[in-house]
């Protein structure tokens, strides 16, 4: 029988109830104040500056994290300082639990991780960065919303052709345990196979209920009108889903990753440039190219890099409100610099011959015949109008 | 105090009143040195015509110039502004000229040939309406438009009750089928005039410049010269013995000397000269000649017109191809009453050379969705901006104790009106010729954004400090004229550069004889 004894920070969260459950009587939670843990408690408070382990812990997994970044940075790294401290006081081996983002850290979450690493590694403490955690009752975020909507017949097919690397909590948990009795200094990633979100969703689907949602292609700006300003259920959930998308730092956040084979393809090995290029694909088709040539992702890349400060967009507002109503928008909003990129983008492509070919035609056609052409664009305008008309009363 | 330039004549800026002034001053015999902030601009611009260049060429990029300085394509309502090396130009000029806009998007331009590095090439005629308050009359200026007029080349229609058109007037140099759709309608109608528009544009070869050829590439400028800019005229100055061209250096103060002017530049240099004709533009000469009037404002009315763009669809055109020749400047010019006194002017364009992010912005559908749009409508609709008289804005012009200068304020709280009434009369005309009136709900262009201001330092029959004579003089500043829209009495809403053309060409015109008089006496004393 194994006798180590583990102590475990966050251990009232999703995860951290998980490993409590699998030490089962080894476990020592650790916080500020007893509450919602079951099993021993020790009082540990990572603000204190010199913390002291209780008596008798072999290992310690670290997963409390300031989520809500109520923390500066600073204060979270002085706080992981002092439990480094405090397990090499006794000798105690440090499994941190951080998170995929810190492979590539572009937003403020992923450079916290990265540092946090970096602390954890020098201490010859172990880092394990897992996906998606999904599975046991209580899941949490994401996870528990793409389970919500699994329960659906049918859902709007919204993209995002983020990838996801799920792992079952529960595959952690004894994932984790297994490294804080007898691992070594180093990284572990701990992610499943990947997979689309709507791959992930129709798998719940098939599990939960026996069947996967039916998935229809419908846009953006009328899911989110359907899903108004709720703030829990279904729509609550699809709103959120609506939001997910294409940010790279929010989505390694949450263990996914944008996948997008041609921005990896862009000759560069710098973080900024691909997360600009896969920018510039996305932005490039909205404004009508889907197939850019390389040159015109270079091109693009580097108008941005003139910027004094360059960095990728907040994309998610094309999905929430429409490329229609943010090309159209006039009054001044957050959304100006993301309809520069748009602008940007038309402009490059515009000057292309591709995009003059797009949007010239010299051969005369009937009237009959140019009537038919623009009312088989018409329903797609009128979708659009309504976007630009709703999100003009939202944002005002 | 070193001083390290002399002159007869300064001349501060290198814009199109500034060469107007210039040439009667040399005509008169007096040295002219012109000082332009700026520096030779030329946007890259194809030599094949505008169609085949955008269907083939892979080396568009360069016209698009840089991304610093764009400012966003939504904030400007004219075709012209819709052209990003144009963006770019006005973008960058500003902090160069020691101006900022609040809430104001113009800005003076830092460049040879002035704001005609930019312009539309548009020639609006005032009549004595439009010179109602002024204390000149039209048949002042009468003889300056049509010296000018056969000076630069026009071609188009010469609107006019007052004088014939000169004789070298041409014919515009090529309609578009959709203007001469509703061209070929138009009835005479009280209230609205729709007639080809008045260009600074040559139909016929003019002194190593070549007519037009309706190569298509107009806004981005014109390979074979056709588009007169005075940046043309510089050149053809530089050829006279006593002109001298001084570029990027900005003329900062002006000092009153014995029997002259000291010009303190941006550089630490100083010219002195015994007169000085400030060309720099409303807000530039602004700059320069508040402070050197001895009790005048630091902070005065400047007049800007208020803009619209608006669209006009033909549906019976519909089905319709592209031209693959054109000419992209404007190929009508309207004019609609707006009320008793009142009146709107727009240009009209064809599509075909107006940048597709500029039509897509003033669509409410996406970029993609715009772009299949308008590649069939585009034969069939005309572009066209309307402009307001300058009454209806409410903009103050400050020159700061740091010598910079500030344009706050914004439309007039009357514009919404007249908005209005100009979009309903021109809806009901446009209507009778076929066409229809797009958007429904005209919007006004960011203020500034049309470089059309003026009238900070007017001309005015009552003698006060801030003002200038009829001649261009500033009450209590002597040997000292300005001859740029500062000096506008009001600002009518056709175009406004061809009139200060001719006011600076009169203005100069009066002065050269007895500013080369007294230089001869003086030179006659001395010896």
């Amino acid at each position: 029988m194994n006798l180590t004894r583990i102590a475990v920070t966050g251990a009232g969260g999703y995860i951290g109830r998980h490993i409590v459950a699998q030490l089962a009587g080894r476990a020592v939670s650790m916080s500020r104040h007893r509450e919602r843990t079951t099993g021993e408690w020790a009082k540990f408070d990572l603000s204190d500056p010199s913390p002291e382990l209780p008596g008798g812990i072999h290992a310690v997994i670290h997963l409390a994290a300031d989520i809500r970044f109520e923390l500066t940075s600073d204060q979270e790294l002085a706080n992981l300082r002092g439990l480094i401290a405090a397990c090499e006081k006794r000798g105690a081996r440090l499994v941190y639990v951080s998170s995929q983002s810190a492979k590539h850290p572009l937003g403020e979450y992923g450079k916290r991780k990265a540092a946090a690493e970096k602390l954890v590694l020098d201490a010859r403490g172990i880092v394990v960065r897992p996906g998606l955690v999904v599975g046991g009752r209580r899941s949490k975020g994401l996870a528990a919303q793409l389970v919500a909507l699994s329960r659906m017949p049918i859902l709007p097919d919204l993209g995002p052709r983020a990838q996801v690397q799920p792992i079952h909590v529960d595959v952690l948990s004894a994932a984790l345990v297994k490294t804080a009795e007898a691992g070594s200094s180093g990284v572990i990633e701990l992610a499943g196979k990947a997979m689309t979100l709507r791959q992930l969703i129709a798998q719940f689907g098939e599990s939960l209920r026996g069947g996967a949602p039916v998935f229809v292609r419908m846009p953006a700006g009328l899911v989110e009108y359907f899903c108004g300003k709720a703030q829990r259920g279904m729509r609550a959930s699809l709103r959120q889903m609506l939001n997910l998308n294409l940010i790279e730092d929010d989505l390694s956040s949450m263990g996914l990753s944008h996948v997008d084979l041609r921005a990896l393809a862009f000759p560069s090995s710098r973080p900024l440039r691909r997360s600009l290029a896969s920018e510039a694909l996305a932005l490039l088709k909205q404004v009508g190219c889907a197939r850019p040539p390389i040159g015109l992702l270079t091109r693009y890349v580097r108008a941005i890099e003139q910027d004094d400060r360059p960095a990728p967009v907040d994309r998610r507002p094309l999905r929430r409100i429409g490329p229609a109503a943010i090309f159209a928008r006039r009054q001044h909003s957050d959304l100006d610099e993301l309809r520069r990129r748009m602008d940007l983008a038309f402009a490059l492509f515009e000057f292309t011959p591709q995009g003059a070919q797009a949007g010239m035609r010299f051969r005369n056609v009937s009237w009959l015949g140019a009537m038919l052409r623009l009312a088989a664009l018409a329903p797609a305008a009128v979708l659009d109008v309504l976007c630009v008309a709703s999100s003009s009363r939202k944002v005002k | 105090m070193s001083i390290d330039i002399s002159a007869q004549v300064v001349v501060i800026g290198s814009g199109p009143a500034a060469v107007m002034a210039a040439k009667p001053m040399l005509d008169a015999g007096l040295d002219v040195l012109m000082l332009e902030a700026g520096d030779w601009t030329s946007p890259d611009f194809p030599s094949d015509s505008w169609t085949n260049f955008r269907l083939q060429s892979k080396q568009q990029w360069p016209l698009l110039g840089s991304r610093r300085g764009w400012p966003s394509v939504a904030e400007a309502r004219s075709p012209k502004f819709g052209v990003p090396w144009v963006h770019q130009l006005v973008g960058t000029s500003g902090d160069a000229l020691a101006f900022q806009g609040r809430d104001f998007g113009g800005t003076p331009l830092a460049t040879v040939g002035g704001l005609s590095a930019a312009w539309g090439a548009g020639l609006g005629l005032f009549d004595h309406h439009d010179l109602a308050d002024w204390p000149i009359d039209i048949s002042d200026l009468l003889d300056s438009y049509r010296a000018i007029a056969d000076r630069i080349g026009a071609s188009g229609t010469w609107v006019d009750t007052h004088a014939p058109a000169p004789s070298t007037l041409k014919a515009h140099p090529g309609l578009h089928p959709s203007a001469m759709h509703i061209l070929g309608r138009t009835k005479p109608r009280r209230g609205f005039t729709l007639s080809p528009a008045l260009n600074a544009v040559l139909n016929e070869d003019k002194e190593g410049r070549r007519s037009c050829d309706q190569g298509g590439s107009c806004l981005y400028g014109c390979p074979r010269e056709a588009i007169w800019s005075a940046a043309y005229e510089v050149r053809a100055l530089k050829q006279h013995p006593r002109f001298r061209l001084v570029t990027g250096v900005r003329a900062d103060r002006l000092e009153r000397q014995h029997n002259g002017w000291n010009v303190g530049c941006h550089d630490g240099k100083r010219i002195r000269t015994r007169y000085v004709i400030c060309a720099a533009g409303a807000i530039g000469s602004s700059r320069l000649v508040l402070p050197a009037i001895p009790g005048a404002p630091q902070r005065v009315r400047l007049l800007s017109s208020p803009a619209a763009a608006f669209a006009l669809l033909i549906p019976s055109r519909l089905g319709a191809g592209w031209q693959r020749r054109f000419f992209g400047l404007a190929q009508l010019q309207v004019q609609q009453a707006i009320g008793a006194n009142d009146y709107v002017f727009g240009n009209i364009f064809c599509g075909e050379g107006v940048p597709m992010r500029f039509l897509a912005s003033m669509a409410p559908v996406s970029p993609k969705l715009a772009l299949r749009i308008f590649r069939d409508l585009v034969p069939a609709t005309l572009f066209g901006n309307v402009f307001f008289d300058g009454r209806h804005s409410d903009h103050t012009l400050t020159v700061l104790p740091s010598g910079r200068v500030e344009v706050s304020g914004g439309h007039a709280s009357t514009v919404a009106g007249a908005l209005n009434v100009a979009a309903k009369n021109l809806r009901k005309n446009f209507g009778r010729l076929g066409a229809i009136l797009l958007p429904m709900k005209p919007v006004l262009a960011a203020p500034g954004s049309d470089l059309h201001y003026a009238g900070s330092i007017p001309m005015s029959s009552v003698a006060a400090p801030g003002k200038t004579d009829r001649w261009g003089a500033p009450f209590g500043a002597p040997d000292l004229i300005v001859v740029d829209g500062s000096v506008l009495t009001s600002l009518p809403p056709k175009g406004h550069t061809f009139t200060i053309m001719a006011n600076a060409h009169r203005m100069a015109s009066y002065w050269a004889g007895r500013w080369a008089l007294a230089s001869h006496e003086i030179m006659k004393s001395k010896s």
